[in-house]
């Protein structure tokens, strides 16, 4: 790591007073010999004063309040869910068991398969538009 | 109740009380992060919640825990960061090409237009540039307790800051010469 590079980033302890001194006496005999750091700090330093204009309001109680709700509730609706979705795929199963066994024409049973087949052709083209979305996603780069 | 007491309560007895408690002490912290990543309050509370959810059924699993916050923020950014994801898939399944308008959060204490390039510049930054500034700049964290949360050296606190600060400098400018 270059003297410059390295004291870029002491510049950052500096400025927000986050130094050892024996760090807080090296950054400054570097800023003493190198115009460029010298110059790239004031920008910062004056960048840093603008951040620091944003400030929060208090969040309403009530919203903070309801962060919380006892989880037993979203248990209980994913496990509704769950039944829900258990229950169309063995209908669906059902559907597709008694299309491939018996030859004659049925009408809820073919609309069973169509709900099927659209319910693929769904998932197929979000799965499409989600490999596209991972090569160009800005998050993907941003370690978990 | 302090704390270690309530983790203690949440890990070894499984008493909803320690996590309550938990929750009362993160949850302002909490959702100022979620709306700093997320730009939105609804989707930042609705996060929030999820990722209380998913902490509550997971710290009863695990063997030991110092701070709770360093390690329900990864929890929490995690939540954000697939939403997001999320969010940029459902957007261009719906044809957008846009990317979708942040929103100046009614958070701000004021919407000033100063303060809304501000916001806008924030806003328009890698997100792991976005959170440490947050870190730093509306949470007044130190070093050592952002170094905790994004679970990174204190040398790369400082070396992301400076990457962060440059970024925001460079977007700034842009957005005040618009």
């Amino acid at each position: 790591m270059s003297d410059c590079t390295r004291n870029l980033e002491l510049l950052m302890g500096l400025m927000d007073d986050e130094l050892a001194d024996a760090e807080t006496v090296e950054v400054h005999d570097h800023l003493r010999r190198c115009a460029s750091c010298r110059e790239e700090y004031d920008q910062l330093r004056e960048i840093s004063g603008k951040i620091e204009m944003i400030s929060f309001a208090e969040p309403q109680d009530e919203i903070l309040r309801d962060l919380w709700k006892s989880p037993y509730s979203r248990f209980t609706r994913n496990a509704g869910l769950l039944m829900v979705l258990f229950g169309i795929l063995g209908l669906v199963l059902f559907a597709v068991y008694e299309f491939t066994t018996k030859a004659e024409f049925n009408f809820p049973v073919l609309a069973v398969i169509t709900v099927w087949i659209g319910l693929a052709i769904l998932f197929f083209s979000i799965l499409r538009e989600r490999l596209k979305t991972y090569k160009s996603d800005p998050y993907r780069e941003v370690e978990r | 109740m302090d704390e270690t007491a309530a983790i203690d309560l949440c890990l070894h007895h499984r008493d909803p009380a320690g996590f309550e408690y938990l929750v009362e002490k993160y949850r302002r912290e909490a959702y100022v992060h979620a709306v700093s990543l997320l730009g939105n309050q609804e989707d930042a509370a609705d996060l929030c919640q999820e990722a209380f959810t998913r902490a509550f059924v997971a710290i009863r699993k695990l063997p030991q825990l110092d701070r709770f916050y360093p390690w329900f923020y990864r929890i929490l950014r995690n939540c954000c960061l697939n939403f997001l994801g999320r969010q940029k898939t459902g957007a261009r399944y719906a044809g957008e090409t846009e990317p979708i308008e942040s929103v100046p959060p009614s958070l701000l204490l004021e919407q000033r237009e100063d303060q809304l390039i501000v916001w806008r510049a924030l806003r328009a930054l890698a997100p792991q540039f976005r959170e440490i500034l947050i870190m730093k700049y509306i949470h007044n964290h130190s070093y050592d307790v952002i170094s905790q949360n994004l679970h990174i050296p204190r040398g790369t606190v400082m070396s992301r800051l400076y990457h962060a600060r440059k970024a925001f400098r460079d977007i700034y400018l842009q957005e005040v010469e618009k």
